[in-house]
């Protein structure tokens, strides 16, 4: 599936994913019942101010790195980076859609190091994790 | 919103050493966590053989010896108000399944910023053959408690 190259336009737009949450993925991913906190247990969640369980902000970048590394293929894993910001809580359940577009490519030597604005939406399509990745391709 | 004290937290706190072995079944779990369907842990691995997905050390740094002694041990009510804000990867190689790997840390920044505290940590795995794997940059922050 691998579809960067060094002639990728600028302003390509990255196939995206998505994927369902709910209470159970966030206990899935958090570790329940071994582990009982804000991120796997409602109650513990509500005791501490929140509204219902908050899905751990990793899960979004993991989505986010799939999408990449479907993207950019092995270049992801030699040379990826990526950097986000986890700008709003995440309350399962949630369709989170992850979107990423090419911003601009830079030579390296003999590669290009292709660079993309990637987020997350989540079911109100608001943004809930922003950020950049990039790869040399 | 849960107040936090964080005592001896300074900037170049070493935050210790974590080992694990990266085993396939950690890796299945991790796969099934994130339904991750890339298929790298199987027949479509551009690498020709199964490789971990990259973020699969995604949350090495927490189980750090010294980020869980001055963010996780010292709270009833695990993380109540500690949130993670920032998240930085650069990936150098895939973690290949039954290596043991290693990870370090330390406190490279602390600041005040819109009423919260924020800290950055960066840390760093490598395979049992100095392979590194990932660098990870991890910014969280809090409301002190005074």
């Amino acid at each position: 599936m691998t579809v960067a190259s060094n002639d990728i336009e600028v302003g390509y737009r990255l196939p995206s994913l998505i994927k369902m949450v709910t209470l159970e993925t966030s206990q899935l991913y958090s570790g329940w019942p071994k582990y009982r906190h804000y991120h796997t247990c409602e109650e513990e969640a509500q005791a501490v101010g929140f509204p219902t369980v908050v899905l751990q902000g990793l899960l979004p970048v993991a989505y986010i790195s799939q999408m990449c590394a479907n993207f950019f293929g092995k270049c992801w894993g030699n040379s990826g980076k990526l950097s986000v910001s986890m700008i709003k809580p995440i309350y399962p359940p949630q369709q989170l859609t992850t979107r990423g577009i090419v911003t601009g490519k830079t030579t390296k030597g003999t590669a290009v190091r292709v660079t993309l604005d990637v987020w997350v939406e989540d079911s109100q399509k608001r943004k809930v994790t922003v950020g950049t990745a990039s790869a040399l391709v | 919103m849960v107040k936090l004290k964080v005592e001896g937290l300074k900037i170049g706190t070493d935050l210790g050493e974590y080992e694990y072995r990266l085993t396939p079944g950690r890796i299945i779990s991790y796969l099934e966590a994130t339904d991750d369907q890339t298929g790298w842990y199987g027949s479509d691995s551009p690498y020709g053989e199964p490789v971990a997905p990259p973020t699969v050390c995604d949350n090495d740094a927490y189980w750090l010896p010294g980020y869980q002694k001055l963010f996780i041990k010292n709270f009833d009510s695990l993380l109540g108000g500690l949130m993670h804000a920032k998240q930085e990867f650069e990936f150098f190689n895939p973690a290949r399944p039954g290596k043991k790997l290693k990870v370090t840390g330390r406190v490279v920044d602390i600041y005040n910023k819109r009423g919260r505290t924020w800290a950055v940590i960066d840390s760093r795995c490598v395979d049992e053959e100095g392979l590194d794997i990932v660098h990870s940059r991890l910014t969280v922050c809090w409301i002190e408690a005074v």
